[in-house]
């Protein structure tokens, strides 16, 4: 009797599969474990995550790590990725002259156009103009809303107000005749005095109409066509909100500009080609396309795609003790997204959606120094430790476990790094194929589009549902149903969105409405796995063909998520492909296939040598 | 005793009508109407409570002699109301009461002090600095795994 055990080093987690071997060589799984990796894959310090794993995989079975015979390492496949984005528009105004924002509770409604004027100057303004008020904080709603009724019956006309204040719907209820009020205006101070403005305020429930489309606005100030097309950015801007001011100032300028963000040098076996980052994500990936298949991917020094390639290099360049020179990027995902980003000189702290390039990178070299790692293996544990086998061939093995899957079957690894897919024939041939882009990347877009700056966050965000925290007792999560709760909520959370973990509820600061959120994290999954699923297996399946790929089975730690292994499967279907979760020994799920494939095929080998 | 939806407001005789102004600004400022009734006396969370109870969108304020601004809401215990201020916490506070107050009611995120100085979130809550010490330990731990 033999105790084997197989061990996957894998990118974020170390798996462990233990079997017990009898007489004739057949292998019963009696345990498995899984822990975080320690230092990055393929280096001596995943040794201790390996022992621990070890431990916490015997101590069930009451075994003392001398009591194996053999542990089998994978082949970690020498791939990692890295993630970058570059901006490639932004909005300019060189001069304030906007205002849009959504103070929750606006005052009035309608368009009041006129021209700026300060609190303490109104007292001598001209009676035949049209006047917008500027109240900064220091002066008392009640104050303002008895000047302005003041100032009206005196005859002057005041047709709308921006307030610093949150009191715009208290100075409303005080008018006798109402305006529209913009209240909670940041940098009140400033706002430019003297110039030609318009505030709109729409109904509670609608948004603007005015001034979110650049020919009222236009008709508002005579604008001329030139003119016109110079306001475009900020009428989108305005879209979707319920109150917003536009000041013209003399020198006004806003634009919006596409920001040089470097160039890709493709290199295909026969071709090479450039594209510009600027020219987004569907050009790259098109020019990809053409010079397949890659062999080789350089970014222009000096730009943030240029940093990220260099970073990931030189990582594996320390990794595997080669000179930085003999490291290249084999594979590239570029994703098209947006990029909330503050507007320059904005009054109220405005965001433009600025366009954006996603991109994962990933290297890959001959070998990782798994030896080195096997013999740190051995002395820690006094047990021999070998390197076993292909690490797409063990998953391939590993999935084959799985109840209702045969010889042809194609597996998908959705893991954090890279997407991987490899291919058994019924000959037994394996093909595989490394591809840049998974988790890491989706979290990157979440946290983009969102705006969020806050990693960890966007990854909580990738991984759980959502849910409004609806009374101080209640939330509704995000498929409608209500969970109620014995204690109180903490205050805080009251109101917001917030995600559903397995530790407790996380509040959600972001702007965006629930469905907003929901709608990002899931393009941003489709966009990197769906996208990423069929480019790998176009590159495994027989002629290119996805049709003649009859199984794939989904492993990795993203097939644990809640929507992709939903989304790839959609998509496959549409090949006629048989695509669900890996059940690995029928217990495990989408985890442990290599661990458990390293044990089989370890056992196989002897049988075939035999 | 169910009349029209409004906050319910309940001032002690003693509590001047001027000291918690802020507090109606607030629910005015949001759009939620409320409703001041008068009593002679009582102890102020009870009276909050009751408040609370008796309005249709089950939120109820009492104001004491004293400056005590305290904020109920049906669902809770009497004990342990929502908020509890003075009216010595200052105008902007007040008014911050009241915008809670009515978002309480619309189920809209609240206003919480992040000028630091908003003394009327719950400091003796027990959950909060055991979260705040999971937070600071998960923090390290992430910290060492990098």
């Amino acid at each position: 009797m033999a105790y084997i055990a197989g061990v996957d080093v894998g990118n974020n987690t170390t798996e462990i599969a233990i079997a017990e071997v009898n007489q004739q060589g057949e292998a019963s799984f009696i345990a498995t474990a899984i822990v975080r990796t320690v230092g990055i894959k393929g280096t001596v310090q995943n040794a201790m995550g390996v022992i621990f794993g070890l431990d916490k995989a015997l101590k069930p079975l009451a075994m003392q790590r001398k009591e194996l015979s053999l542990i089998l390492l994978n082949e970690a496949t020498p791939v990692i990725g890295d993630v970058a984005m570059e901006t490639i528009t932004e909005t300019v105004i060189t001069e304030s002259a906007m205002i849009g924002h959504n103070p929750s509770t606006p005052g009035g409604q309608g368009v009041g156009v006129g021209t700026t004027i300060a609190w303490d100057q109104i007292a001598s303004a001209a009676p035949q103009e049209k006047w917008i008020l500027v109240v900064p904080e220091t002066v008392d709603f009640r104050e303002v809303a008895a000047g302005i009724n003041r100032f009206m019956d005196q005859g002057k006309q005041i047709v709308g107000a921006i307030i610093r204040n949150d009191e715009g719907v208290l100075i409303h209820n005080r008018l006798v005749r109402p305006i529209p009020i913009v209240d909670e205006v940041e940098f009140i101070d400033r706002v430019p005095l003297g110039m030609p403005a318009a505030v709109e305020v729409a109904p509670l429930g609608r948004t603007i109409e005015k001034l979110s489309n650049p020919y009222d606005i236009a008709t508002i100030f005579h604008l001329d066509p030139d003119e016109t097309r110079q306001i475009v950015p900020i009428a989108r801007a305005l879209m979707g909100i319920r109150s917003a001011v536009v000041i013209k100032t003399p020198k006004g300028d806003i634009q919006e500009r596409r920001i040089p963000a470097g160039t890709l040098v493709l290199l295909g076996r026969n071709r090479k080609v450039q594209v510009k980052i600027e020219e987004g994500a569907e050009a790259i990936m098109a020019r990809a396309e053409e010079v397949s298949p890659l062999v080789e991917i350089q970014a222009e020094a000096g730009t943030n795609v240029g940093g990220m390639f260099e970073q990931v290099r030189m990582v594996m360049a320390e990794l595997t003790d080669q000179p930085v020179q003999q490291i290249t990027v084999r594979d590239v995902l570029a994703v098209d997204t947006f990029k909330p980003q503050k507007v320059l000189g904005a009054l109220a702290g405005e965001y433009a959606l600025g366009n954006a390039v996603g991109l994962a990178a990933m290297v890959e070299t001959h070998r990782l120094p798994m030896q080195r790692l096997a013999r740190k293996i051995e002395d820690e544990t006094l047990v021999p430790c070998a390197v076993g086998g292909v690490e797409a061939e063990m998953a391939i093995l590993g999935a084959l476990t799985t109840p209702g899957t045969r010889m042809p079957l194609a597996i998908l690894d959705l893991g954090g790094g890279s997407t991987d897919a490899a291919l058994i024939s019924e000959d037994e041939i394996v093909q595989s194929i490394h591809l840049a882009g998974a988790g890491d990347m989706v979290t990157l877009l979440i946290d983009a589009e969102l705006g969020l700056e806050d990693k960890e966050l966007s990854e909580t965000i990738k991984c759980y549902r959502l849910a409004r925290v609806e009374s101080l007792f209640h939330i509704r999560h995000e498929d409608g149903s209500v969970q109620f709760f014995e204690k109180a909520l903490e205050p805080k959370f009251f109101g917001k969105l917030a995600v559903v973990t397995d530790e407790g509820i996380v509040p959600l600061d972001a702007k965006a409405g629930m469905e907003k959120v929901i709608a990002v994290r899931r393009q941003a999954k489709w966009k990197v796995f769906v996208h990423n699923a069929l480019r790998a297996l176009r590159r495994v399946a027989p002629a290119g063909n996805i049709r003649l790929i009859h199984f794939v089975a989904l492993v990795g730690g993203s097939a644990l998520d809640f929507e992709i292994p939903k989304m790839v499967s959609d998509a496959l279907s549409d090949y006629g492909v048989v695509t669900g979760r890996a059940n690995i020994r029928g217990t495990e799920g989408p985890r442990n296939a290599v661990a458990t494939g390293l044990v089989l095929g370890h056992l196989k080998r002897g049988k075939d040598g035999a | 005793m169910r009349g029209k939806p409004a906050v319910w407001i309940v001032k002690t005789r003693s509590a001047s009508a001027e000291s918690f102004q802020p507090v109606l600004w607030g629910l005015e400022e949001e759009g939620i109407p409320f409703e001041v009734q008068e009593v002679s006396d009582g102890p102020l969370a009870e009276l909050a409570k009751q408040a609370a109870d008796s309005s249709p969108l089950n939120v109820g304020i009492s104001v004491g002699g004293r400056g005590e601004v305290i904020l109920h809401h049906q669902d809770l215990p009497v004990e342990t109301p929502l908020f509890n201020v003075t009216t010595e916490v200052g105008r902007l506070q007040l008014l911050h009461l009241g915008i809670n107050a009515a978002r309480l009611v619309k189920g809209q995120p609240l206003v919480l002090g992040d000028e630091g100085t908003y003394t009327a979130f719950r400091a003796d809550s027990p959950g909060e600095s055991r979260d705040e010490l999971t937070d600071l330990v998960n923090h390290i731990l992430n910290e060492m795994r990098k």
